[in-house]
């Protein structure tokens, strides 16, 4: 097998062809976008909805890495010569698994148990990636990443100690995990297979999604709750 | 344990400014006393509604004192220093406490929260007194200002 090609600079990205130029910005713009989405959606609304000021600061903190995050890929974008504009979930459409409305903190703390989950997955992808600046970002991004979906997790294994939390905990994952499969795109889908070409992922969208699904299952049956079943895909 | 009189003065100030002033300060020793105050259940709700109204007030009118363009990148650029800030804390807080890095997260949480809201009064030009101002103030004296219930403000 042929080694890699590897960009480690942002002088070498300039000089490569422009198909992997453009895969990389996608995943800068993707991440870009998401990451301040998610944080304004979810994590700050969150602050509101916490039980206690412990839980009320950790979410803090929380979305503190999470607009962090933003700044770190808004910053590489711009490196990369990606307009601001274009970095904004004004322009670039956010994922779906952004449009789930939420209201309560069980729902807030089953987002992080399972969406960071994936974010996780997706993160550890580019974690041998090609070009290196984004390599190095996410090897930065990770331990935080980790974090979080511990976060979920051990609040929703507070919340399960009674029997209401758990109706709550359970409930939030039957109305959100149908929404977290999508996350990962389609099956042979053009854009990964371009990312594969050159280095920058890794993996199929078809892997990491069952990849995911095992995780997800232990996970919940860890809290002693259940994963629904989902649509065929 | 006994506070000092300056930092109890800010503390009195904090707490007059959030029209709490009958409110015993009640220092805590130790990382475990403060997730144990962090954590009661008696806190007070409405002063937390109160503090995230004010926030969205202040950010209302630090984009009309700044506009056109609002005051995002000020902001931002807020952050970025908070930041840099806040991942020293947690640094030092962990290696305070190196068994526990929820915590040390939970105070460099409620520094940033502090910094922030402390940012946005600044933006807004609001006055010296204001309770965003007198909250970081416990923050720059090395206190961590926890929980206030119906009876105690527990300081850390």
């Amino acid at each position: 097998m042929a080694t890699q090609q590897q960009v480690k600079t942002i002088e070498e990205f300039r000089a490569m062809p422009e198909e992997f130029q453009g895969a990389v910005r996608k995943i800068v713009i993707s991440h870009a976008v998401n990451e301040l989405y998610g944080a304004q959606v979810f994590d700050e609304p969150a602050i509101a909805l916490a039980p206690d000021p412990y839980a009320k600061w950790l979410t803090c903190r929380v979305a503190m890495e999470e607009y962090g995050h933003h700044v770190r890929f808004k910053d590489l974008g711009t490196e990369l010569g990606i307009e601001l504009h274009d970095m904004s979930p004004a322009t670039k459409k956010p994922l779906s698994i952004f449009e789930f409305p939420l209201k309560s903190w069980a729902e807030f703390c089953v987002i992080k148990l399972l969406a960071d989950l994936a974010e996780i997955l997706q993160v550890e992808d580019l974690i041998q990636c090609s070009f290196h600046p984004l390599r190095k970002l996410a090897r930065m991004t990770m331990p935080e990443e980790r974090f979080h979906a511990k976060f979920g997790k051990d609040f929703c294994a507070e919340l399960c100690q009674t029997e209401q939390g758990q109706r709550d905990v359970q409930d939030a994952i039957d109305q959100y995990f149908p929404m977290l499969p999508a996350f990962f795109g389609r099956p042979k889908s053009r854009n990964n297979e371009i990312f594969r070409k050159w280095g920058i992922k890794q993996r199929k969208n078809e892997e990491m999604r069952a990849d995911y699904l095992t995780q997800a299952h232990k996970v919940v049956e860890e809290l002693g709750m259940r994963l629904p079943d989902l649509a065929p895909a | 344990m006994e506070v000092d009189s300056h930092t109890e003065q800010l503390a009195q100030q904090y707490l007059r400014s959030v029209h709490r002033g009958n409110t015993r300060i009640e220092p805590v020793p130790g990382w475990d006393g403060a997730r144990r105050a962090a954590r009661d259940l008696g806190w007070d709700r409405e002063l937390l509604a109160a503090q995230i109204t004010e926030r969205h007030n202040l950010r209302r009118q630090a984009d009309e004192l700044h506009k056109p363009g609002g005051c995002a990148t000020l902001l931002e650029d807020s952050f970025k220093a908070i930041s840099v800030a806040a991942n020293i804390a947690l640094e030092t807080a962990q290696h305070a406490n190196p068994g526990d890095i929820s915590i040390a997260k939970a105070a460099v949480g409620a520094f940033s929260e502090a910094a922030f809201d402390t940012a946005l009064s600044m933006l807004t030009e609001t006055v010296a007194h204001h309770p965003a101002k007198l909250k970081f103030a416990l923050f720059q004296v090395g206190r961590w200002p926890l929980t206030i219930t119906k009876k105690q403000f527990f300081l850390f």
